[in-house]
């Protein structure tokens, strides 16, 4: 599959669209407010995907393909949720008035039963900041050094975006507790 | 829940979680909206030349005109009695070349430390191989024991002769044009006689060599963005100066316009600070006010006294005055005008370079030409970093100075 892509076939590209389209979904909607601006960012993602697979470094053992090619996908669409968060930032800055937030309902399940994609709307729920700080550190394992760097922001204002994103979901998770 | 377990409450549930297939249809949605968008974006940027090649060529035809018009002068200005290829002076008095009425009453020629002694008159017997002599060798010397076109040693005084305070001292007259023009004899011009300096001409006329030319433009043009050419024409005025080289059919143009400019721009063109725009931006359309200061270089390829034809090119320095655009926003209630002034954002200073052809139409000193031209851009410019050239025409109206 991934060879029939790097030569530009349509049909193997869209085998691999189909086949990891949830799971690029799934970590972008942890970096944007709603489930339509998760989908434009994974779309724009397999662009991405698909204009940089020749420089995808297959591995000889077969069996590890599908895990390496999956951590491969998932940093684009990292990066591609971020370049979006910036764009949205500078964007923000130049154009009077703050980008709307859409509200997202939060479901009332319990919390220790709460499926990811409940989890997800309370993370949708936070700042730009504050989700993109949280996802990398808490989800996907970055340091406050390597947040730094991704978001173009200080090591200190990690921190503290981290700690105001956690005090944030406590307050709704206890809410939805009640 | 401390820190640590709200983070794992998080990080477990994504892990657990199992991604949902794609949904029908989300594949032929994709491809139609983003791979063939992407893959006709790629096929016409490289049809489009590169901005880096736009500027090599402009650079390289600038050269090329400018090399031209300097080979050119320097035939002009170092005249047709220099060089073995002029008939009249390899050939002493030929029939084909056009003899000065004054040519029998010429002077002797000089020669360093001659001081006259010694003879060379052009009308004595063999006077051609005496002048390709001459004029060939740098210094040429009379005999005084050395042999005849042996320089002089370096800092050696010689005998009865007086050192040249300057290289024109020291140069053979050979040829009246070689003399001072003070010095020549008084003469009426000749079919064919060229003099570059223009001293023949009668005072207070002016003359059809070393024109000077000023006027005033106006015209109109249309905005250019990576070849879409805006539908709403904008104006320019200004100042136009132009110089004739020489006697030759090449001129040197310059002048101080004011331009106004209107342009609608793609979201894909369009990079604020080097980013790409928002795709809840949509119908992006500028407009811009800046003055130009092109110096091109005219050929007139059919010369006569009444009319011309030219071509021209050139490049011209561009300031941005203002600049500001007008677009829809989309907030999620419908796309919604927002105008913006983005004056002073982004670089502001670049270069286009011209290219125009046009007519020029002359009444005693007055006339009047239309030059339509088109600008390439050889560079970015402004708050959306374009790609901003443009089409359009100029009338001038000139006066002869």
């Amino acid at each position: 599959m991934v060879g029939g892509c790097k030569l530009g076939i349509p049909s193997w590209q869209k085998r691999l669209y189909e086949r990891y389209f949830g799971f690029a979904l799934s970590v972008c909607l942890r970096y944007t407010a709603s489930k339509e601006e998760a989908l434009e960012i994974t779309n724009d993602g397999f662009v991405r995907v698909f204009r940089g697979i020749a420089h995808f470094q297959e591995p000889d053992d077969p069996e590890l393909l599908s895990r390496i090619f999956m951590g491969w996908l998932k940093k684009i669409m990292i990066h591609t949720s971020i370049n979006h968060y910036q764009s949205a930032k500078r964007k923000a800055d130049r154009i009077n008035g703050n980008p709307e937030q859409l509200e997202v309902e939060a479901s009332g399940s319990p919390v220790d039963d709460m499926a990811y994609l409940d989890l997800v709307k309370l993370i949708q729920q936070l700042s730009p900041a504050y989700r993109a700080t949280f996802s990398l550190f808490a989800i996907e394992g970055f340091s406050h050094e390597e947040i730094a760097k991704t978001l173009g922001i200080s090591v200190g204002t990690s921190k503290s975006n981290l700690m105001k994103a956690r005090k944030n979901l406590r307050e709704m998770l206890e809410q939805l507790n009640e | 829940m401390n820190d640590e377990e709200l983070d794992k409450l998080f990080r477990d549930a994504a892990s657990r979680f199992q991604p949902p297939d794609a949904p029908e249809g989300a594949w032929d949605e994709f491809y139609k909206t983003k791979m063939l968008p992407a893959e006709k974006n790629t096929k016409t940027r490289r049809f489009f030349i590169p901005r880096r090649s736009w500027q090599l060529a402009a650079a390289c035809l600038l050269l090329v005109v400018t090399g031209l018009v300097w080979m050119l002068q320097q035939r002009t200005v170092s005249g047709p009695g220099e060089g073995p290829s002029n008939t009249e002076t390899t050939l002493g008095r030929s029939e084909k070349a056009p003899v000065p009425s004054g040519a029998d009453q010429l002077p002797p020629a000089k020669a360093p430390g001659n001081n006259g002694n010694e003879d060379r008159s052009l009308n004595t017997g063999q006077p051609g191989m005496a002048t390709i002599l001459f004029e060939h060798k740098e210094q040429p010397l009379a005999n005084k024991g050395r042999t005849f076109f042996d320089g002089p040693q370096k800092g050696e005084i010689q005998p009865g002769h007086q050192p040249a305070d300057t290289a024109k001292q020291q140069r053979p007259y050979f040829s009246l044009r070689d003399k001072p023009a003070d010095e020549r004899p008084s003469r009426p011009a000749l079919p064919g006689y060229y003099n570059p300096s223009g001293t023949d001409a009668a005072p207070g006329r002016r003359t059809a060599l070393g024109q000077w030319q000023v006027g005033l433009l106006a015209g109109s043009n249309l905005g250019m963005v990576r070849g879409d050419i805006s539908k709403k024409p904008g104006l320019n005025a200004g100042l136009l100066v132009q110089k004739k080289l020489g006697g030759t059919r090449f001129s040197l143009e310059s002048g101080v316009i004011y331009e106004s400019m209107t342009y609608a721009v793609n979201n894909e063109d369009f990079n604020p600070n080097g980013s790409p725009v928002s795709s809840k931006v949509s119908n992006i359309e500028g407009s811009c006010t800046m003055i130009d200061v092109p110096v091109n270089v005219r050929y007139d390829v059919v010369a006569s006294r009444k009319n011309k034809a030219f071509i021209s090119t050139g490049v011209s320095p561009t300031v941005i005055v203002k600049q500001s655009y007008i677009y829809d926003f989309d907030r999620g209630e419908g796309p919604v005008p927002v105008t913006r002034d983005v004056s002073g954002r982004g670089k502001s200073v670049y270069a286009v370079a011209n290219l125009s052809v046009g007519y020029e139409q002359k009444w005693e000193h007055v006339s009047v030409q239309i030059a339509p031209y088109v600008k390439i851009p050889m560079g970015e410019i402004g708050y959306g970093n374009l790609s901003l050239g443009g089409v359009g025409t100029q009338i001038s109206i000139k006066k002869d100075l």
